[in-house]
């Protein structure tokens, strides 16, 4: 009888345990801060990928879009800041410059990425040093909503791809009505009791730099808009359009979120109390559920020099630092960030525009509402990142937002608010210019 | 019996000059008191204490995650004297606690006085005034949210059947305050309860005596009720005014401290600082300023009305 030793049996176990520890698969960790809508669709998608990859296991770790940042930096401080993280582009630059992340394309797997299908404006939140630190999965470009109804009844034609500021101005003031239905051109016109807005806003922000581009200027001094010139003669002017849109023509809101203006919270348009305005595209979603305003979308107004300009939104996936399988990390982030994933995960219920071209077209649905759907795909074209996304750039509104108010509302001089806004601005961004 | 002496004789032992003995039932109760504080003394030292003691050393520090802290010094406390959102938090976070707290004592007094009585329905009356006290947060400011609607909301209907128009509550920057107050109030059923106990201590000859003398109703509580509702009253007004500037959840979830920051209270601005704007060693000194400006204004508390305090029995 033939005898195995003892000694050579070990080493076969040893080796047959190792080979089948080497083929278990890599466990990582998701965590994304979703709707509830959106993680229904995202949730069996993810089951799907992730039985499709034997090389890993996904471990979902979804939060409340509230408690994102509570639950990260925690997460952060404790060390434990899971494998993958789905982080807003605005949010992003923060952690990048802070050491959170891995710099995505200095990895293997990195390679393989086509970066020319990303639309430009997608990647910008995520560059830093040379290096791109997460990938993109889906964008939400502002387009230009209008409520066909108020249209039709004041008898204007509804926008379109060839609307300029001074169109929508025009539009805006006939649009606008008093409590007694009178415009701002009736001579009873009542500025006081004004229960429908022509326009949803003005300059009521400082990411709004896409309302001051389209009067030819730009306050962003420098690339990543840490410098400001808010008192540039260009600026200047444009501001002062929007604030005759507001305080001479009655047809703009100075408070486009708080209601103070109005008495409704939260957006106006939404609300059926604005007849157009911009919004991000995650407001057809919203319009679509709701089913009670009968809306359009067009791209874009056109500005100065006959160009569009537009803010979008994105959100990306970044690889922790501290993740302990980067390549199959970067691998997951591969999968997430697929045409075919994209489509069919954000395209297919409209939630968001997929972040590639090669997948953008798959939102287009023409069975429900907007009737304009390319206008997605021309603002998905020309959008821009809200600049600055720099990590002070959340501080620089809260200390802001209410000088523009005053500017907007006439509480303060025009002029005066803006050199203000410039100086509150240069100060608190001065950590997050490049040197 | 057995129980009663030895608790005598372990209290009476240190005020006797018998030196500091305890007899053994007097030792086996020590023993229960300190095995039954264990799970709190736990507690305390682990959630409270530790990051209490941790957040003092944060404030002395830089700390942007996940880049390990960095000592600056006083540099955080001397930020806060430039920084014109920690002076308008804290005069807001004031303004919330004076018109809430006295407002909230003699709510919860008028109610237990009320409800004192015995009458028909006083028990569901009393259930259904402390019955917010248990309520969610967060989902008793969203219906608020709704009755305060200006153009949709109750509050504005009503107003608007007498021939009021209404302000714009929670939306204007003059109303926004002062409404945040008036929500603070449909909290007040624990003050009520409060109040409500302390009135049964109260001794029935008392009242009696003062009958006797010909006091009304308004003498009686004058120079009865209130007298000895003192300590009581002492106690809520420093356990409100610790409420009130820890007010979070009505201003994160109803106005985010907005329009312009006119309900912008400290807890929410520390909180800011902390998650939205990414200054941990910042926000803890925010949290050490209100921790100090508390502890102050708690022992100011206690001076100014530590005498007036008339307990039953003290002569």
């Amino acid at each position: 009888m033939f005898l195995v030793p003892p000694r050579a049996l070990v080493l076969v176990l040893f080796f047959l345990l190792g080979f089948a520890r080497g083929q278990d698969p890599v466990r990582l960790t998701l965590m994304v801060g979703m709707t509830p809508q959106e993680l229904a669709s995202f949730r069996p998608a993810l089951d799907e990928l992730d039985a499709a990859h034997p090389e890993f296991v996904v471990d979902l770790e979804p939060v409340p879009q509230a408690s994102f940042a509570e639950r990260a930096n925690a997460r952060l401080a404790a060390g434990t800041l899971p494998d993958v993280v789905r982080i807003e582009g605005l949010a992003a630059q923060r952690w990048i410059r802070r050491g959170a992340f891995l710099p995505m394309s200095h990895l293997d797997g990195f390679a393989d990425t086509d970066l020319d299908d990303f639309y430009p404006g997608v990647l910008t939140p995520f560059r830093w040093d040379d290096a791109l630190w997460a990938l993109p999965d889906t964008a939400s470009p502002d387009l230009l909503f209008y409520n066909r109804a108020m249209f039709d009844a004041a008898g204007i034609a509804y926008p379109n791809g060839t609307w300029t500021f001074e169109d929508m101005r025009d539009a805006a003031v006939l649009l606008t009505r008093d409590a007694a239905g009178n415009t701002p051109r009736d001579a009873g016109f009542d500025p006081t009791r004004i229960v429908q807005w022509g326009w949803n806003g003005s300059l009521t922000h400082f990411w709004q730099r896409h309302l001051v581009q389209a009067f030819g200027a730009d306050w962003c001094a420098d690339a990543l808009c840490t410098t400001f010139s808010a008192t540039d003669p260009g600026v200047v002017r444009a501001a002062r359009w929007w604030a005759d849109l507001v305080q001479v023509d009655h047809a703009g809101l100075y408070d486009p979120y708080s209601g103070a203006q109005t008495g409704v919270p939260g957006d106006r348009f939404l609300a059926g109390a604005a007849a157009m305005g911009y919004n991000g595209f995650f407001a057809v979603g919203q319009l679509n559920d709701f089913g009670t305003i009968d809306y359009d979308v067009a791209p874009p107004l056109l500005g100065a020099g006959g160009l569009r300009h537009t803010p979008l939104s994105t959100n990306g996936y970044a690889i922790a630092a501290t993740s302990r399988h980067p390549q199959e990390a970067m691998a997951l982030v591969a999968a997430l960030t697929a045409p075919t994933f994209l489509a069919e995960t954000w395209g297919r219920p409209g939630h968001a525009v997929p972040a590639r071209r090669s997948a953008a077209g798959s939102v287009i649905d023409r069975s429900r509402p907007p009737t304009d759907q390319d206008a997605i795909l021309t603002a998905m074209e020309v959008g821009e990142v809200f600049h600055p996304f720099t990590p002070g750039a959340f501080e620089a509104y809260g200390l802001t937002a209410g000088l523009f108010a005053k500017m907007m509302r006439g509480d303060l001089p025009l002029e005066e608010a803006l050199a203000e806004i410039e100086r509150v601005l240069n100060d608190t961004l001065a950590d997050d210019r490049v040197p | 019996m057995t129980t009663k002496t030895g608790t005598q004789r372990g209290t009476a032992a240190p005020h006797s000059g018998q030196g500091s003995r305890l007899g053994p039932v007097a030792r086996g109760r020590e023993r229960w008191f300190y095995l039954l504080i264990v799970p709190w003394l736990l507690g305390f030292v682990f959630f409270q204490g530790g990051p209490l003691l941790a957040v003092v050393a944060m404030s002395f520090a830089d700390w942007p995650l996940p880049q390990p802290p960095r000592f600056v010094g006083i540099e955080n406390f001397a930020a806060l004297g430039q920084d014109p959102l920690f002076g308008r938090s804290l005069v807001n976070t004031i303004y919330y606690s004076a018109g809430l707290v006295p407002s909230g004592l003699a709510v919860g007094l008028a109610l237990a006085l009320v409800l004192h009585e015995p009458r028909r329905g006083v028990r569901l009356a009393r259930t259904i005034v402390f019955l917010p006290a248990v309520l969610s947060g967060v989902a008793m400011a969203l219906l608020w949210s709704w009755v305060f609607n200006p153009r949709f909301g109750l509050a504005n209907r009503l107003l608007a059947m007498v021939g009021i128009d209404g302000p714009g509550w929670l939306h204007s920057e003059a109303w926004a305050m002062p409404t945040l107050i008036l929500l603070g109030l449909w909290g007040v059923g624990v003050n009520m309860v409060v109040y409500l106990a302390a009135l049964e201590t109260v001794p029935t000859e008392l009242y009696e005596a003062a009958r006797l003398d010909g006091a009304g109703p308004w003498r009686r509580f004058r120079h009865v009720s209130w007298p000895l509702l003192s300590p009581v009253t002492f106690y809520l007004g420093i356990v409100n005014v610790l409420g009130a500037f820890q007010v979070f959840t009505p201003t994160y979830v109803l106005t985010g401290g907005g329009p312009n920051h006119a309900t912008l209270t400290l807890p929410l601005y520390l909180y800011q600082n902390a998650f939205t704007y990414g200054r941990f060693g910042y926000a803890a000194a925010l949290a050490v300023a209100l921790l100090a400006f508390v502890g102050l204004l708690t022992l100011a508390q206690f001076r100014a009305f530590e005498r007036r305090i008339f307990y039953l029995g003290s002569g």
